[in-house]
This record gives C-alpha cells, structure tokens and sequence, in this order.
C-alpha cells in the first residue's frame, strides 16, 4: 500500500501506461501507481504534471481495482491541456485520496439509480463498478447516462457490457444528434430518462454527477418523484487548489467539498441554490 | 513577576532568538527586527501593528515543498485581536492535516503579549467578544505598572523563558494589589472602547450571525481585496506548481475572496461571479461558516480592513444590520 505522505502537498509519482481516447475532448489515463492505492469509490485524488499544475479527480475504476488505477479527464483548462498532450511512459504525481467516498453500507437492501451527465460519469462508473462487484447486496441497479452527442458520450464499449449484467438496466441518451453522427437511442436531455422511471422510491438511493446545470434539473425532477433528499447523493466539485480543507477555495456555505464532500446528501445544504451556483 | 523592561528586553536579545518588537513611525506601529542599536526605541502597548501579525507566521509567498529550517523567534508586544487571531489560525491550519509550512513556523515562535494602551478609531475588538489585553494564545503576557512590566506566563514555552530570565536577572515577587492596578487598567482602556464603539451593538464570537450586506455598501466596494490581505485571520490561499532547473516547487501564496477570479473553475464557471455574491460570502465565512467549522468567528475586530478600505467600508456598519440567528 502506498503510504500516506507527512507533508500534505507532497504526491507520489506515478507512471502512464496507457492513454484512452474517450471523446474529442476526454481521456483516461492508466497509471502505474507502483503498488496498491487504496481508495473509496466517491473519493478524489490530486491529479497533475510536476511543474505545471495539478487538480481534483475521481477515479473512475472500481474501489476494489487498486493498482493500476483509472482517471478520466476532460481538457477545459491549462493543466487538463496539457495533460491531454502526455503519452505512454509519462510521470504523472499524485496525492490523495481525500474527501468522503459514498457511504455504501447504506446503500445496501436498496435499489441504486445512477445518473449521469457528460464528464460526470467518471465517478459513477467507479461507484458503479464498485457496486457490481458486490451486486447481490444490492436490489438493482439503474442507470441513466447523457451526452451532449453521440461522440461525446464516454465508455460506449463498456457500457454494451454493462447493459449485459443481470440486475442492470441502462438507459442512454444524446441532447442532439449532429449530422452525421449515428444515433438509435433516445434523444433528449437526460432528465427525459427519467420521467418513465418507474421506481419504488421509499427504497431508492440516487446518485448523481454532471455539470451544475444538468445536476440541478436531475435533483428536483428526482425529488419531484418522492426521493427523499437524504438519500439524494451528489458528487461535487468546485474550484480547489489543496484538496485537504486548508485553502478555502472549495467552501460552498460552510462545507469543505475537499473534505466534507465530494459526495454530500441534497438535505446538508441550506439553500439548495448554492450547490448550482 | 515584576521586571525592569530595559532588563527584560536585554535579556530576550541575548536569547540569539530573531526577536520581534513593534516601533513607531509615523501614526503606526510595524513589527522589525530588535537589535542593540534600536532597542530604545521599541514602543510598547500601542494599538496593534499595521500589518497583521500573519504576515510572520504565515507570509504571502512560500514554498511549500522542502520548509526551510527556521530560527527560534519571539514575537514581542502582540496585542490581543493578534492573539486571537493566531488562535484562529492554529484552529484552521493545524487541523487533520496541518499545513507545513504554518506548523514548523508556529513551532518555533514564542508570542508575547501586552495590555494595549490605547485604542485606534477603527479598534472594536469588544464588539467581537474579545478584550483589549491578553486572554489565552501568548506564551507570556506583559502588562506595564509603574514603569514596571509585570510578567504571566500561558504555556510552557513562555514558563520556560520566565525561569531562565529569573536565573541572572534582579527580578520580583508579585506585589500586594497589583492585580488590581492592572485590573483598574485595564478597565480604563475597555471604557474608552466601549465610548468609542457606542454605536454598535456587542456581539459574541461563538455565536453563529447571519447578514445580509446593504447594496449601498456594496456598490461603493472597488475589489482591491485589501480588507482580505490586511486581516490577520483571512488565510485563503492559492497553490500553483512552478518549474525549477532540477525540480518543482508548490508555491503557497494568499488569494483574496473579493477578487472576482477566486472560485473560478476551468472552463469559466464562476459561484460567486457579482460582487454582491462575494461580499456576503466574505461576511458570512466571518461570522457563520467558521463558527460552524472551528467554533469562532473569524473576526477579531483590530479594525484593519476598516482603514485600508479606499471605499471607507466599516465592518461594523455592516456588523450594525447583523441579527443574532437564534
């Protein structure tokens, strides 16, 4: 097991060994961590280039894969730019892992709705998989993922598998289909998938992670259906430069996301508004 | 324990520690250096310093990967709203994980207090809980009687220095009624904040407030972010990695919540892109999400944000519309 570091901002140095091309604009990168890294799904680790930069990742392997480990990013920034330039052989550093994964002992006995948007499916294929390894202990799993098009939706290879595991039921959706993209799904944003749902609510935990505005509309139309709000879980993310509840940066009212989060239930928040924001 | 001040002062630079003491120039006060040559000159008691007592302990740029070893220090003279500032301070950074940097300083700095002797038009420190004399945090406490420095001890470390001063030093038992002296003192100066501060209501540093800053006043913010670099408690800080010949370095340095860049992510989103936004998130971070967090308020009331502002915005003007949120 790689051992925790007494100066928080030192990180371990961790080997590419292969790049996956996801969507025009997101990878994952395959790292060599050099030994078991221990982590829990819903947790992030700091992710970055030794000079240039680093940031807040989720892994997206399942919690039970711990060497080599997975971490999907989107390129929207200078670090995330140049991160998407590396190639096989690599050193990437890495600290972590921080924050509050997702407490799956509640979650067992209970039927699990997954649902996701864009990059945002990055920590729930780790929750996913995660679950499945342990499927039995849990009344199913649905999953409801959306893209912006065809080409952005990420993992398209592994979700035809998914969709093949006995107690899953995938839903897929694009916002639109562009000329000349192929597409036999459903059409719409990913709220859509939602609405048919028929879910026994009193027993559902939900899951959600997207951008801000796709989390909004998924969270009230779930409330909306009856889930109650402490069995509502987002992961979130906000700007965030130390990762351990030091900077600031991340507080959204008086919540660390660093460290009381990434993932929080929908009733921590006093005013719901800020979690949009 | 009673003491020549000329003595004790002496004796702190015959420690070798790197001693600072706060001098005069000008209407402030700034922390420098104590060395033979300027120690005569050392004033002792005024109101607190210009800068705030984190630009010490906690400096605007560092590096935060292969800390330096540092000197032995002593802080000479922090008036209490330091104090409790430091108190504040040890709570945020040296929780869980510790920033390192803040730690290895802190370790090896012994603050010493005083009793203030006056008070400056922006000093409400009584507004915010606290008194204008040392409560808890100092190592050692001064208060001036007659000439005399009368010495307290509040931790180990300030006990330590106490009984090697006492070794060579001529030094005295407390006298009868001193307490009382320094009581009657003390009073004085809580009076003359209380007349200063009148028009303000007394609030409690434990206790959660919620506020809701008036357009007015911040309409009339230009975003400099001085009210976050001049306060001894605002510690927000930015980590960039930076290119070194033959390493990287991560590089600690202070951001500023009332800048508008300070919770933007990649890609341009922005939580708090109005200032209005930012304004009451720096009031309510004071007064509502630290007490949540670490159990006090994150203001001390030393009143520098209230004369560095260029827009003259007061903390207490905005402290006036605070309801305590039962």
């Amino acid at each position: 097991m790689v051992m925790l570091v007494v100066n928080a901002f030192e990180s371990i140095r961790t080997k590419l060994l292969e790049v996956i091309t996801e969507s025009p604009t997101i990878k994952t990168f395959v790292l060599d961590c050099g030994g078991d890294f221990e982590f829990k799904t819903g947790q992030f680790v700091e992710v970055g280039l030794a000079g240039v930069g680093e940031g807040p990742f989720t892994p997206s392997c399942s919690h039970y894969t711990k060497n080599p480990i997975e971490i999907t990013i989107m390129k929207t920034g200078y670090m995330t730019e140049k991160i998407h330039q590396i190639r096989k052989g690599a050193e990437v550093i890495l600290r972590g892992p921080y924050g509050n994964g997702y407490p799956l002992e509640k979650f067992e006995g209970k039927h699990i709705l997954i649902v996701g948007g864009g990059v945002g499916l990055a920590p729930l294929r780790s929750l996913f998989l995660t679950l499945v390894h342990d499927i039995e202990r849990y009344n199913g799993i649905t999953v409801c993922f959306g893209a912006r098009s065809p080409e952005d939706l990420i993992y398209k290879e592994q979700l035809k598998e998914w969709s093949k595991i006995k107690g899953v039921n995938l839903n897929l959706s694009v916002d639109k289909v562009p000329k000349g993209q192929k597409w036999s799904g459903n059409v719409g944003v990913v709220t859509t998938l939602l609405k048919p749902l028929e879910l026994d609510v009193e027993n559902t935990i939900a899951a959600v992670c997207g951008p801000p505005i796709m989390m909004k509309f998924t969270s009230l139309s779930l409330l909306e259906k009856g889930i109650a709000p402490s069995n509502l879980y987002l992961s979130m993310e906000s700007k965030m430069y130390c990762g351990v509840g030091l900077c600031r940066h991340c507080t959204i009212e008086h919540y660390f996301v660093c460290k009381d989060g990434p993932v929080f239930t929908y009733d921590q928040f006093e005013n719901p508004e800020a979690i949009w924001a | 324990m009673l003491c020549y001040p000329d003595e004790f002062i002496s004796y702190l630079l015959e420690t070798g520690k790197t001693v600072y003491a706060p001098f005069k120039h000008g209407d402030e006060y700034f922390f420098e250096i104590l060395t033979e040559e300027n120690k005569d000159a050392v004033s002792l008691g005024g109101f607190r310093p210009a800068d705030p007592i984190k630009m010490l302990l906690f400096p605007a740029r560092v590096e935060l990967l292969d800390i330096p070893k540092f000197p032995e220090t002593i802080v000479l003279g922090v008036n209490n709203c330091d104090l409790q500032a430091v108190g504040f301070l040890d709570k945020a950074l040296l929780g869980e994980y510790p920033d390192p940097y803040y730690s290895e300083i802190r370790k090896r700095t012994l603050l010493i207090g005083v009793d203030c002797k006056e008070v400056k038009e922006s000093c409400h420190c009584i507004l915010q809980g606290y008194k204008p004399y040392p409560e808890s945090v100092y190592d050692l406490a001064i208060s001036e009687v007659g000439g005399m420095f009368v010495l307290k001890s509040g931790s180990e470390k300030g006990e330590g220095l106490l009984e090697d001063f006492s070794k060579g030093h001529s030094v005295m038992n407390d006298i009868p009624d001193i307490d009382r002296v320094i009581e009657t003192n003390r009073e004085l100066i809580k009076r003359e904040l209380v007349e200063l501060n009148s028009g303000w209501s007394i609030a409690s540093h434990t206790e959660e407030r919620k506020l809701e800053p008036s357009q007015e006043m911040v309409d009339s913010c230009i975003e400099c972010g001085g009210c976050n670099f001049v306060c001894p408690t605002c510690y927000c800080f930015m980590l960039n990695d930076e290119s070194r010949k033959a390493h990287f370095s991560k590089v600690r340095s202070w951001d500023a919540c009332q800048l508008k860049g300070y919770a933007r992510v990649a890609g341009g989103g922005n939580p708090r892109a109005a200032l209005y936004e930012r304004f009451n998130h720096r009031y309510s971070c004071k007064f509502t999400y630290t007490i949540r967090q670490f159990g006090i308020s994150a203001c001390t009331g030393c009143g520098r944000c209230i004369d560095v502002c260029p827009a003259n915005i007061d903390i207490r003007n905005a402290a006036r519309k605070l309801t305590i949120k039962k």
